[in-house]
């Protein structure tokens, strides 16, 4: 009797064992998820080289907001659940954080923030094209992301080996890496305005137990502080293009939708060269006083 | 009229009475060609206009050129004509920019009389108000002014208008001026 309780006891033991020197002898896990831009826009466009054309800028502009949908097996359609890691409703917080940073511009007009599902992986240009028809925007940002979640055991694994070890001990170390894009076309004429990066870095510790929760969490703190950053860098690229537009003025054509506001200015520069006419006024007077 | 832009400021609430609005105006309330040049955007755009009419006014009554009165009463009207002819889009208009530009370029024709150094200077006044409406006329954009935040189109058949009026207005006082030596 006593030799068969020793029996199961040593048997548990050695599986326990087994398998918490399976777990430990793992190299390191890695979870990856990724949107193209390059194959939503040009995929199916072997060959084939969309010439962008001098884009006319209809001010006030309508902006459209989107995520480039993920190409999961060649499917023609998106779904809800092709990424349930970073869900529809994050992804429209996402947007609108963005979207604000559009909306303090007096020539945009309106912001579409547009669902993943109304965009077709591999759509193109064509899809853009029915987005515009659908929405109105004269021109779209696509947010595109790719994550990387690293999971390695650290020392503490050790701990493994006694069950409880393995609910309390966080010994599996995750890093977390995010890369968001953010580039706006004109859809007419297929030029890419400009782009602007954001990165987001997450460092952090579980126990096997709840490792898929904390993975889950560093996931969604990962996009948010890459959508944090590439506000940040949006907001620089939004001013350099601004720059870009009223120097390049063969480049940009800008137009005006009826009823606009208009007006005209003499600005700080011009009304300093007016003030320099006054003073030439009054130095030639005094000159032929003189 | 320095003064007139100031007090329409400090009582926003008479802009929408005052601004040139092209819908009112086509039902009747044809005081706006006239009022809606007072009428600014931004404290920026006030200040701005009013320092550039200000100091080219100043210059011309020093000098005493004649018709300035008429001018600054008539041109408004012409500008607002212009406008409503040339910019159909245009629903909302203002600023004092326009008849700044007449003033500038009415006192620098006439200073293409006088002796140098004025006149070069005038002539070079000229020069540069061309080439900002040749600017403005290309790109559909304004050199160097802002409205603040408010999304204003550059108007340039107003700036246009403006210095055709002002050499109108010139041609008109030397041929008056002919007429009378004769």
């Amino acid at each position: 009797m006593i030799k068969k309780i020793w029996l199961t006891i040593g048997l548990a033991a050695t599986v326990t064992i087994f398998l918490a020197g399976c777990d430990t002898f793992d190299s390191g896990r890695t979870n990856h998820r990724a949107s193209s831009l390059y194959a939503y826009l040009y995929s199916d466009q072997k060959g084939h080289i969309d010439t962008p054309t001098i884009p006319v800028l209809s001010l006030p502009l309508r902006v459209g907001v989107a995520f480039v949908p993920l190409d999961v097996n060649g499917r023609n359609s998106y779904s809800y659940s092709d990424d349930l890691s970073f869900s529809e409703s994050q992804k429209m917080d996402l947007m609108k954080q963005i979207s604000g940073q559009f909306k303090q511009y007096p020539f945009v007009k309106s912001i579409e923030l547009i669902p993943t599902a109304y965009l077709t992986p591999r759509g193109g240009f064509a899809n853009l094209d029915q987005i515009r028809t659908m929405y109105g925007v004269d021109v779209i940002t696509l947010l595109s992301y790719d994550q990387v979640q690293f999971t390695d055991e650290g020392a503490l694994s050790l701990t493994y080996w006694t069950i409880v070890g393995a609910y309390v001990i966080p010994a599996e170390k995750n890093d977390t890496k995010t890369m968001m894009d953010a580039a706006v076309y004109d859809i007419a004429s297929r030029k890419l305005l400009f782009r602007a990066p954001g990165i987001g870095s997450i460092k952090g510790s579980a126990t096997p137990i709840n490792l898929s929760e904390q993975l889950r969490e560093d996931s969604k703190k990962g996009f948010e502080q890459a959508a944090t950053n590439l506000v940040t860098n949006l907001k620089i690229q939004l001013a350099e293009f601004k720059e870009e537009v009223t120097n390049s003025p063969t480049e940009y054509k800008i137009e005006y939708k009826p009823g606009y506001t208009g007006g005209g200015a003499f600005g700080g520069m011009e009304t300093v060269f007016v003030g320099g006419l006054g003073a030439c006024f009054l130095w030639t007077r005094r000159s032929r006083k003189a | 009229m320095v003064g007139s832009g100031v007090l329409i400021a400090l009582f926003p609430g008479w802009s929408s009475w005052l601004i040139y609005d092209r819908s009112a105006i086509l039902s009747g309330e044809i005081w706006r060609m006239f009022t809606g040049h007072w009428v600014h955007f931004s404290t920026s755009h006030l200040v701005y206009d009013l320092l550039a009419l200000g100091i080219a006014g100043w210059i011309i009554e020093t000098k005493k050129l004649p018709y300035f009165g008429w001018l600054c009463l008539l041109t408004p009207w012409f500008i607002s004509a212009t406008l409503l002819l040339f910019e159909p889009h245009m629903k909302i208009f203002g600023g004092l920019s326009a008849l700044a530009t007449t003033a500038i370029v009415y006192l620098a024709l006439f200073g293409l009389h006088d002796a140098a150094p004025w006149r070069w200077i005038c002539l070079a006044t000229l020069v540069g108000v061309a080439n900002k409406i040749i600017f403005e006329m290309t790109t559909g954009r304004m050199i160097f002014a802002t409205t603040g935040n408010v999304p204003v189109t550059v108007s340039v058949a107003s700036h246009v208008s403006g210095a055709i009026t002002a050499l109108l207005f010139y041609g008109w006082s030397k041929i008056f001026a002919g007429r009378n030596r004769n």
